[in-house]
C-alpha cells in the first residue's frame, strides 16, 4: 500500500454553532500503481479528505500513512516535497506566470533557490535552467506528442489559456516534480468531450508509463468506469464500500443512495 | 517653466513607487491590506532622525541603520500579528483592522517618545544642479539615483531570478504556491524583510528632503496604494508606472491650480481613469476560469 487512512475523523461547525461529524472513521488502502476512484455526494468530505492527505487541514483524528510515514500534521509543501502532488477543483496555472514558469516552478531540481545564486553563481543557474527547460519540453513532448501546440506557447501567459487546456496543462505539470502518488480533484469538471479524452489519456499514462498511483475524485461515473481500477464510496463520513470499479458502481446500495438508480 | 514641475513630479513619483512596492509585496502575497506599512514608513523616518540628530552619525550610516530596524519591525508585524491570524484562519478583515492596530501603536508610541512637532534632518542649503532653467535640488538629487537604482535591481530580480519567480508565484496562488512544495511561510519572512527595506528607503529618501511628524505616514500611504491600483494590482512593475503617473499628476495640478486643490484634481483625474481603465493603466483583464 503506498497510502492508508486510518480512522480519520473531523468535525465541523455549521451556520447555527451546531457541530457535526464530516468524516466519522474514513479507513482506506490505496494500491501502489493503481487508480483509485473517490465517489461519493457533493458535501461529504471528499475534498476535506483530500486537504487532510494534502497537510492543509490539521484539526483531525486519525492516521495518515504514506509508504509507510505517518506524516500527520506535517506542513503542506513538505508533503509535496516527499513525493504527492495534487490538482485542485479550481485552482489551475497560476496567472501572470508564463507557461514555461509554471512547469519550472514544479521541478523538483532546487539549483538556484537561494535568492542570490542566479547573480553569485550564473553558469551553474543558467545550466540548471536549461536543465529544467529540456524537462518541460520533454513532458509536454510525452504527453501531448512531438511537435504539439503547447511547445510554442511556452512564453504565453498562463491566463490566456482556456479552462479545458489549463486542466491538461496543470496535469502535465504534476510530471515535474518526481511525485508518486498524484491527489486528483474532479479532473473533467467542467471541460468538453475532447478535453476528457486528453485527460483520460493522462491518466492513464500516469499509471501505465510513468507507474505513478492515481486517488481521484469524480463525478463522471462513465469516466470512473473507463480509467479508475479500484473505487471507493464515501456516504455518511465513512467508506462504505471499496472494490473493483464495476462492482462498486453496480452495487445495489451505492446505485440507490449515490446515483439515485 | 512646466518641465521643473513634471521633474519634481517624476521624482515624487519615485518615492511613491518605492512605497508602493513596499505595499504590493505585502498586498500582493498575503492578500493583507498593510495599513502597518504607515506605522512602519514613520518608525523609519524617526529611526534615521533619531541616528543623526541624536547620536550623531552621519546620513548614510544612519540611514543605513534605520533600514535594518525597519526590516525587522516589518518581520515583527508578520510574526506576532499575521502569522498567528493565519494560524487561526482568520479573516483578511480580521489581519486588517489588526493591521490598523499595529499603525495606530506604533505612531502613538513614537509621539509618546519624541513628541508630535515636526522635525528637520538636514536644514543646511547645498548646491542644487541646473540644467538651463530646470533645477535639481540635492535631496532631489539623492531621490532620484538612489529610487531609480533600486528600482531597477528589484526588477532585475523579481524577473531574472529564481526568487523572483517564487514571488510572483506566490502573489498568483498561495495554495499551489505551497502544493508545488514551497514553503510559504518562509517565502513571507522574506517578502516582509524585503518590504521593510522599500518603505524605509521611500520614508528615508522623503523626510531627509521635507522633514518628518508623526502623522505623515497615512497620507503617504494613500498616495502609494493609489499608485498601486492605477498602475495596475497584482503585478509590481505596475506600481512604478501607477507612481511616476500619480507624481506627474499632482505636479501639474500645482503648476496649474494651486497645492490646495492637488488631492481634490488628482483623485478626480484617477476616477475618471479608472471608470475608463478599471484594471489599471498597464493591468490586463484576466481571462477567468
Amino acid at each position: 500500500m503506498i497510502l492508508q487512512l486510518k480512522d480519520i475523523r473531523i468535525s465541523f461547525t455549521n451556520a447555527q454553532n451546531e457541530s457535526f461529524d464530516l468524516l466519522r472513521g474514513v479507513n482506506l488502502d490505496v494500491e501502489k500503481g493503481k487508480i483509485t476512484a473517490l465517489v461519493g455526494g457533493n458535501g461529504t468530505g471528499k475534498t476535506t479528505l483530500f486537504n487532510i492527505i494534502s497537510g492543509f487541514e490539521k484539526n483531525y483524528t486519525g492516521e495518515v500513512v504514506f509508504e509507510g510515514n505517518d506524516f500527520n500534521r506535517i506542513p503542506a509543501h513538505r508533503i509535496s516535497l516527499m513525493g504527492i502532488g495534487r490538482l485542485f477543483q479550481d485552482g489551475q496555472l497560476m496567472g501572470g506566470l508564463t507557461l514555461m514558469e509554471n512547469m519550472k516552478l514544479a521541478s523538483d531540481d532546487t539549483t538556484g533557490e537561494m535568492p542570490f545564486s542566479s547573480l553569485l553563481f550564473p553558469k551553474k543557474w543558467k545550466k540548471a535552467e536549461l536543465q529544467k527547460e529540456l524537462q518541460v519540453r520533454e513532458v509536454l513532448t510525452r504527453i501531448f506528442g512531438q511537435d504539439n501546440k503547447y511547445l510554442n506557447m511556452l512564453d504565453k501567459d498562463a491566463s490566456e489559456f482556456s479552462y479545458g487546456e489549463q486542466r491538461i496543462l496543470s496535469l502535465a505539470r504534476l510530471l515535474m516534480g518526481g511525485d508518486r502518488l498524484l491527489l486528483l480533484d474532479e479532473p473533467t469538471s467542467g471541460v468538453n468531450p475532447m478535453y476528457i479524452e486528453i485527460i483520460e489519456q493522462i491518466i492513464r499514462e500516469m499509471k501505465e508509463q510513468e507507474g505513478l498511483t492515481v486517488l481521484l475524485i469524480e463525478h463522471n461515473m462513465h469516466f470512473v468506469r473507463k480509467v479508475a481500477d479500484v473505487c471507493a464510496y464515501l456516504d455518511e463520513g465513512i467508506i462504505a464500500k471499496v472494490g473493483p470499479t464495476a462492482e462498486v458502481l453496480d452495487d445495489k446500495n451505492v446505485r440507490n443512495s449515490y446515483l439515485g438508480l | 517653466m512646466i518641465w521643473q514641475f513634471v521633474i519634481n513630479g517624476l521624482i515624487t513619483g519615485i518615492l511613491y513607487s518605492l512605497l508602493a512596492i513596499g505595499f504590493a509585496l505585502v498586498f500582493n502575497t498575503t492578500k493583507i491590506f498593510h495599513i502597518a506599512a504607515a506605522g512602519i514608513y514613520v518608525f523609519a523616518a524617526y529611526m534615521f532622525w533619531f541616528f543623526v540628530a541624536s547620536v550623531g552619525l552621519p546620513v548614510i550610516p544612519a540611514s543605513l541603520v534605520a533600514l535594518v530596524l525597519t526590516m525587522l519591525l516589518s518581520l515583527l508585524t508578520e510574526v506576532l500579528i499575521y502569522r498567528p491570524l493565519k494560524n487561526k484562519k482568520a479573516s483578511l478583515n480580521v489581519a486588517m483592522i489588526a493591521s490598523i492596530g499595529a499603525m495606530t501603536v506604533i505612531i502613538n508610541t513614537i509621539a509618546m517618545f519624541f513628541g508630535n512637532e515636526t522635525k528637520v534632518i538636514d536644514n543646511s542649503i547645498l548646491q542644487p544642479l541646473t540644467f538651463g532653467d530646470i533645477i535639481i535640488t540635492s535631496p532631489q538629487k539623492y531621490q532620484a539615483l538612489i529610487g531609480i537604482t533600486v528600482l531597477i535591481i528589484f526588477m532585475v530580480l523579481l524577473q531574472r531570478t529564481n526568487w523572483g519567480l517564487r514571488l510572483r508565484a506566490l502573489s498568483a496562488d498561495e495554495t499551489l504556491f505551497e502544493t508545488l512544495g514551497y514553503d510559504t511561510k518562509k517565502t513571507r519572512v522574506l517578502v516582509f524583510l524585503v518590504s521593510g527595506v522599500f518603505i524605509a528607503l521611500a520614508s528615508c529618501l522623503t523626510v531627509y528632503d521635507v522633514g518628518l511628524d508623526p502623522n505623515m505616514g497615512m497620507n503617504v500611504l494613500i498616495s502609494a496604494v493609489v499608485a498601486m491600483i492605477i498602475g495596475g494590482v497584482g503585478r509590481f512593475s505596475t506600481c512604478i508606472l501607477g507612481g511616476l503617473t500619480l507624481g506627474v499628476l499632482q505636479s501639474l495640478t500645482v503648476y496649474h491650480f494651486a497645492s490646495n486643490w492637488q488631492n481634490a484634481v488628482t483623485f478626480l483625474v484617477l476616477i475618471i481613469l479608472l471608470f475608463l481603465r478599471p484594471q489599471g493603466i498597464a493591468g490586463y483583464k484576466q481571462r477567468t476560469v
